[in-house]
């Protein structure tokens, strides 16, 4: 049963991220926590498992078309992984009640921004 | 050259910050900034986007594992379902942005992520 709930969970935040490049956590953290009762934590190291999987085979799928700008991924990459160290460090002393509106609130933003930017492609 | 450096470090250290703190992976700000900063295309920012997060993620699932978030008793079905999931759905949306206008696909997902961002923000 949980394996069916992962599988509908995880397509849609697939789906999600090949789209836009993102990795989909966004509809995967929230699915554990609102579909399945996972602790807030445990919900965000698990999406971040599974994002690390879908992103690398979001690359090669990206890759391939030659849509990698390898020295621009170069560039950012070590910053990203200092202040990724950091900011699950800080998330893991912060509250799960706090972490989940941050995520709620994330995921409003990135929905307003979704919907403004189909209604400026409206016409295209 | 060198600014462009120097703002590829800010730009990955607030997709790690965001990624670490909430595990969404940060893609969401690195597409958009990747293009408005760095000149990257449009369609080459979701990939680049994919490669800077794979690390990001990987940092952070270890992280998160460290404290203790992953735990051994972590439902590994669901785990599965997820990754198997989203590992196709991640295939299909990169092929889905390629062919579909995505019009209709951003409406649905951006009011989709309001209402879920909503219940995480109400959630008890």
């Amino acid at each position: 049963m949980d394996i069916a709930i992962g599988i509908g969970i995880g397509l849609l935040a697939g789906i999600l991220g090949g789209m836009l490049g993102v990795g989909g956590g966004v509809v995967l953290v929230p699915g554990m926590v609102l579909l399945i009762g996972l602790e807030q934590h445990t919900a965000q190291g698990i999406s971040l498992a599974v994002i690390t999987l879908m992103a690398l085979v979001g690359t090669i799928t990206h890759y391939r078309q030659e849509n990698v700008r390898l020295k621009v991924a170069l560039w950012i990459i070590p910053a990203a992984i200092i202040f990724s160290f950091l900011g699950g460090t800080v998330a893991n002393i912060l509250d799960a009640s706090l972490l989940r509106q941050l995520v709620g609130g994330l995921a409003i933003i990135i929905g307003f921004v979704m919907l403004s930017s189909g209604w400026r492609d409206r016409g295209a | 050259m060198r600014r462009e450096i120097f703002i590829s470090m800010l730009i990955g250290a607030a997709a790690g910050m965001l990624s670490g703190l909430t595990g969404v992976g940060g893609g969401v700000f690195l597409v958009p900034l990747m293009v408005g900063f760095l000149a990257v295309a449009q369609h080459q920012a979701h990939g680049t986007s994919l490669a800077v997060i794979f690390p990001i993620a990987l940092v952070g699932v270890i992280t998160y594992a460290v404290h203790g978030h992953i735990p051994g008793s972590a439902d590994w079905e669901l785990i599965l379902g997820l990754a198997v999931g989203g590992v196709m759905g991640v295939v299909l949306g990169a092929r889905l942005m390629m062919r579909v206008p995505a019009r209709q696909l951003r409406w649905i997902f951006g009011i989709f992520l309001v209402v879920v961002g909503t219940f995480m923000i109400v959630y008890t």
